[in-house]
């Protein structure tokens, strides 16, 4: 019963996000009826969404079409949707320069005010390499329209979200550049008020943007009272009890910004408002050293001090935290052996950013790290009940299907599928490594329509068919072994997710395709291998393939909790 | 500090205040504050029509007219306004409008000439009885109708006027897109199993 209230919250959720699995073969994979009721129900609530999603899609590029002029402004795409603004890339037919432009409808009446110009005003009045260069703010029809630099990037958020939280390193340089444009904005007698991952981009250069200064304020209008702006869970306690704030509760939300960046998470965090504040009131917080121990000492006191609870327990200006994160960075870097010393300036943090994947890969080659950042990327280990795994390889070779026995001799034109069945709904990852270390996903993949989590108590086959036609995995290039690793769990293993997620898609031609891996992805996986495998690991730096830790596929069921890891090698001795 | 304002229940955030405050004033005769929340809110009520009008309806009823008409209507006598939650507001219009056209539904159609007469059932369906049939929409109103309310307002926030989880925060009162999404993806669950008990 708890594990299909389980199911039918993933898929609620799936529904929720528009995403629709394989309705079909999850009713059959139901033996229970009324299950098998809820599920055709869902379905039919996961078509009203759609319905209801089209048409607004619909209602809002009839809206603002390519090629609609606002004023001398060419709207040429959507690119974002904040809390009050559609954001538009548009061109400045005067200037002919690509613009961005946030626009509210029908702000003009009383109801909404015109936050728009005053961003404008306010951003105008700064300059800073790491705020966003407002060009101008009109209202015309109604319409409240602020025109600024188009950024070609990211926000922090959707970044953390799809590749995971960043290093210490990284978020020291991030809020070294975060707390220099803050300072210019203080200066210019400015609060921002809604410092948060959404309203931070990264441009593609490199550069750290902030921007959205809709809820900014003077700071000489303090005195009035203010309606609660900004999203709560950035917000500093004081403001969140309804007082006004100062400086300080800027540098409490680049606290909190910080925090998540590292972590995913925040320090203090409910699921409203008021359970917010009763958490605040009563000193509830997650410590960062608690939430991810590995970090550099100075950079955790840094972070805690800047969302101390009480305003006088934190930094008096973010002058003060600057100077304290650019030493934390000095720290950093020294242990960063072998790696360019860190200038801390906005153009080179970004791409250090995207040259983490290696560093990682360093931290667990020590034993000790290893296990740290393991237990942090997998929890679900910690709690997970008893389950067997029943998962055999099969080859198809003329016509005629055999089991692969570990050590098997495949070579290239063979066509093989993995047999999976599990007494409970499992995630399943399926990945392919050769001696070289180049590594591919079989499985999931984006564009299957079965994913995870595999229902339990069925018989899968994977790949997975699509539109009715079985699929095999080709054996295509020779040389050397390959390596398959099955990895099931319980629980989504949502790193690790999310690092796939930032891969290039595949191009999925049918149900067999595979996604290249890279090594911050294997990363991960070594280190389940280390964890759940007592076999000491020799040279975990070598060229050795990432995952040949873990315990061979036998075949047949077997008893395991938390994740179940095996390998299969196959030699590929080619003709 | 003393807070010596009533505190609001779930949230206080500005989009939230400006809605309900736009439906107080509107109630109480603001014109201004009766167009400013028209704009905001026809589009979407227009669109929610779309769905829920039989295809005979569509054509000889002018449905803006209708949402614009039963809009008006319900801002005027929305009486003690106890919603804090924009979430409640949007619901009580959905639910207005849906009784309006099971009323227009039901009346006879006088101005319906005999070459106008629709096709037998497929003209009588809206577009979402189409989708998903009949008895299952009205299992789902059944279901949708027992839900505690803030997982009403959130299945229709979500499902109904297609809201992204940022706009569903505020809407909802959340405190941030996941949260929202949580509660949508809760609220889902639950309806489905209501929906289960309606067999
Ligand atoms: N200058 C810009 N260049 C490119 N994309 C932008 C720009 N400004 C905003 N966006 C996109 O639009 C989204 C919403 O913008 P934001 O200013 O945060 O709006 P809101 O004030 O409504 O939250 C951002 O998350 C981002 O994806
Ligand atoms: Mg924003």
């Amino acid at each position: 019963m708890k594990d299909r209230d389980r199911r039918l919250e993933l898929l609620s959720l799936n529904v929720s996000d528009g995403i629709d699995p394989d309705w079909e073969t999850l009713a059959e994979a139901t033996g229970d009826e009324s299950e098998r009721k809820e599920i055709g129900d869902l379905r039919s609530l996961s078509l009203i969404a759609g319905f209801y999603r089209q048409r607004r899609r619909e209602d809002r590029t009839a809206g603002v079409e390519p090629g609609t002029l606002w004023g001398h402004l060419e709207i040429l795409e959507p690119v974002g949707q904040g809390s009050h603004a559609e954001v538009y890339r548009a061109r400045d037919t005067q200037l002919n320069r690509e613009v961005a432009l946030k626009l509210i409808r029908g702000a003009g009446d009383r109801g909404a005010p015109p936050t728009l110009t005053l961003e404008g005003e306010r951003l105008a009045r700064v300059k800073h390499p790491n705020l966003v260069v407002i060009h101008g703010a009109e209202s015309r029809g109604g319409d409240l329209g602020l025109w600024m630099e188009f950024i070609r990037g990211t926000t922090l958020h959707d970044l953390i979200q799809s590749q995971g939280p960043l290093s210490g390193r990284e978020a020291i340089l991030l809020g070294v550049d975060l707390c220099g444009a803050l300072a210019a904005l203080h200066a210019a007698g400015l609060l921002h008020r809604d410092i948060k991952a959404h309203n931070v981009m990264r441009e593609e250069g490199g550069r750290v943007v902030l921007m959205d200064l809709g809820a900014g304020t003077d700071i000489d209008e303090r005195t009035q009272s203010l309606s609660v702006s900004g999203t709560p869970l950035y917000m500093a306690p004081e403001i969140l009890a309804g007082g006004s704030g100062d400086v300080r509760a800027d540098i409490y939300s680049l606290g909190v910004l910080l925090f998540y960046a590292v972590t995913g998470k925040y320090p203090v965090w409910a699921d409203t408002v008021d359970g917010l504040r009763r958490r605040h009131a009563c000193g509830e917080r997650r410590r960062l050293r608690d939430v991810r121990p590995n970090l550099p000492a100075a950079f955790v006191a840094c972070v805690e001090r800047a969302i101390a609870p009480d305003p006088g327990g934190r930094y008096a200006s973010v002058g003060e935290m600057e100077q304290a994160l650019s030493t934390a960075s000095g720290i950093a870097a020294s242990r960063g052996a072998g790696r360019a010393a860190v200038r801390g300036k906005a153009d080179s943090t970004w791409r250090r950013i995207f040259s983490r994947r290696r560093t990682t890969i360093a931290a667990l080659a020590s034993g000790a790290a290893a296990v740290g950042i393991v237990l942090f990327l997998w929890p679900g280990l910690l709690v997970a009940s008893h389950y067997t795994v029943d998962a055999t390889l099969h080859r198809v070779a003329d016509g005629a299907h055999a089991q692969l026995l570990p050590g098997a001799r495949v070579s290239p034109g063979d066509r093989l599928y993995l047999e999976f069945e599990a007494s409970r709904a499992l995630h399943v990852y399926v990945l392919a490594e050769d001696d070289r270390g180049a590594a591919f996903l079989l499985f999931p993949l984006p564009g299957q329509a079965t994913g995870n989590p595999l229902p339990g108590d069925m018989l899968h086959r994977l790949p997975p068919d699509l539109h009715g036609r079985r699929y095999t995995w080709g054996v295509s290039s020779a040389g050397g072994t390959e390596h398959l690793l099955i990895v099931a769990s319980p629980d989504a293993l949502t790193d690790f997710e999310s690092t796939l997620a930032a891969l290039p898609a595949p191009q999925v031609t049918g149900g067999a395709s595979a996604l290249p891996l890279d090594r911050e992805a294997l990363s991960g996986l070594r280190g389940i291998g280390h964890l759940l495998e007592t076999e000491p690991s020799a040279d975990p730096e070598s060229a050795r393939p990432a995952f040949s830790l873990a315990r061979r596929l036998a075949g047949g069921p077997e008893r395991n909790r938390g994740i179940w890891v095996r390998q299969i090698d196959l030699v590929n001795p080619g003709r | 500090m003393v807070e010596d304002r009533k505190p609001l229940a779930g949230a206080a955030l500005p989009a939230t205040e400006a809605t309900i405050t736009l439906v107080r004033r509107a109630r109480d005769g603001d014109g201004q504050a009766l167009e400013a929340l028209c704009r905001r809110y026809l589009p979407r009520m227009q669109r929610w029509a779309s769905g829920r009008l039989p295809g005979y309806a569509r054509d000889l009823l002018a449905t803006d007219d209708l949402v614009q008409d039963a809009f008006y209507q319900t801002v005027r006598h929305i009486g003690d306004l106890r919603a804090e939650r924009e979430g409640a507001f949007q619901v009580y219009v959905r639910q207005t409008l849906l009784n309006r056209i099971r009323d227009q539904i039901r009346r006879p159609h006088v101005m319906r000439t005999l070459d106008a007469l629709p096709e037998p059932d497929a003209r009588r369906a809206s577009p979402l009885e189409e989708l998903v049939g009949q008895q299952t929409l009205e299992r789902y109103e059944t279901a949708l109708a027992r839900l505690k309310p803030e997982d009403r307002e959130a299945v229709v926030a979500r499902l109904e006027m297609a809201g992204t989880y940022e706009e569903l925060a505020e809407v909802l009162g959340k405190p941030s897109a996941d949260a929202a999404r949580m509660a949508v993806g809760r609220a889902l669950a639950r309806l489905a199993k209501e929906m289960g008990h309606e067999r």
